[in-house]
């Protein structure tokens, strides 16, 4: 109970953290020294800038005992120009994925492009809003071009673990187009934080844990130039079978 | 492409072949979500009409799409125009 008080006070002053230090980034940091980045690397500098806060912003977190997190195959995300994609059991994904991935570029939706605290890094970092289809498909090919890592949550909002798996294609379509290796990450969250629907002062009863698998890079194949619409269903399936694997490994496993 | 049946089974033809849908489940009310064609797919179909047909088919139109029926109807007023 004494935990449960703690964890509660813990997370307002990771929420406080988080937003007085996105303020003092975006409005003070960045702004102070980004002059100094020539223009053309500046969304570089910014994605730098904001995974250096989300390390911290984790570490700190784990430190007030919120969570704790065990991650397995982190080299995997320090590669440049690969499709990140991951299931999204919690708001905390991505917090985890833009503190463990080089030079990082998200999917987002448009709702974030117009939150006052989110929207500067959307436009300092150049995230990609999903707006039109074929524009998101367009500017995702090029930032993985320019070397970007591109996340995105394929199941297009938080998702419940133990729900069958079921992607967008855009994400194998992307990897497709710019001929890209795909990086899977799996999260598993014992007991659930932040999930959907779930408020942030609803604490779960005992600390949550929270695993966090990067798995083998899964390489798109276009066999023989088969119009893409067929090859992203085929690698869609291929990268839900990947997650259904592994929700049905642990899924059951200590709930 | 003489009339509106020859439209559809092209239709059906392409959706097969591009899409991997089951013609058996095409009508002209079926809504292309039903199908699990996406927008990106969408958008892969309107180019290969325009291959066909020499025709683009105009955004307006375009965004108004939801069955199999409404792009046998826009391909036919632009056929027969």
């Amino acid at each position: 109970m004494l935990d449960r008080g703690w964890r509660l006070f813990a997370i307002m002053v990771n929420y406080l953290v988080y937003g007085l230090g996105s303020l003092l980034l975006w409005y003070v940091v960045y702004p102070c020294t980004a002059w100094r980045v020539p223009p053309e690397r500046r969304e570089v500098y910014a994605r730098f800038l904001s995974r250096g806060a989300f390390r911290f912003f984790i570490r700190f977190t784990a430190f007030m005992g919120m969570w704790r997190y065990h991650i397995e195959g982190a080299e995997r995300l320090e590669k440049p120009g690969r499709v990140i994609i991951a299931n999204h059991p919690s708001f905390l994904d991505v917090v985890l994925l833009f503190a463990l991935t080089e030079n990082a570029v998200c999917i987002v939706k448009p709702v974030l492009a117009r939150v006052p605290l989110v929207r500067e890094p959307i436009r300092r970092c150049g995230h990609v809003v999903a707006d039109e289809a074929e524009e998101v498909l367009r500017k995702s090919v090029r930032v993985i071009r320019e070397g970007a890592s591109l996340i995105l949550f394929p199941q297009g909002t938080r998702t419940p673990a133990g729900v069958r798996v079921r992607f967008h294609r855009s994400a194998a379509r992307i990897a497709l187009e710019a001929g890209v290796p795909m990086v899977p990450v799996y999260f598993r969250y014992q007991p659930s934080l932040l999930g959907k629907g779930e408020q942030w002062y609803n604490v779960p009863s005992t600390r949550p844990r929270v695993q966090v698998l990067v798995g083998e890079e899964i390489l798109p194949d276009n066999a023989g130039g088969e119009p893409l619409s067929l090859s992203s269903r085929k690698l869609t399936r291929r990268l839900e079978a990947w997650f259904e694997v592994l929700e049905y490994d642990h899924g059951s496993v200590g709930r | 492409m003489k009339n509106k049946e020859e439209i559809f089974s092209l239709l059906c033809q392409l959706l097969e072949q591009m899409f991997e849908v089951d013609p058996t489940r095409i009508e002209t009310e079926t809504t292309f979500r039903e199908l699990d064609i996406d927008s990106i797919d969408a958008v892969d179909l309107m180019v290969r009409l325009h291959e066909l047909t020499g025709k683009r088919i105009a955004p307006e139109d375009f965004k108004s799409i939801v069955t199999v029926g409404d792009v046998v109807e826009i391909i036919w007023r632009m056929v027969s125009e």
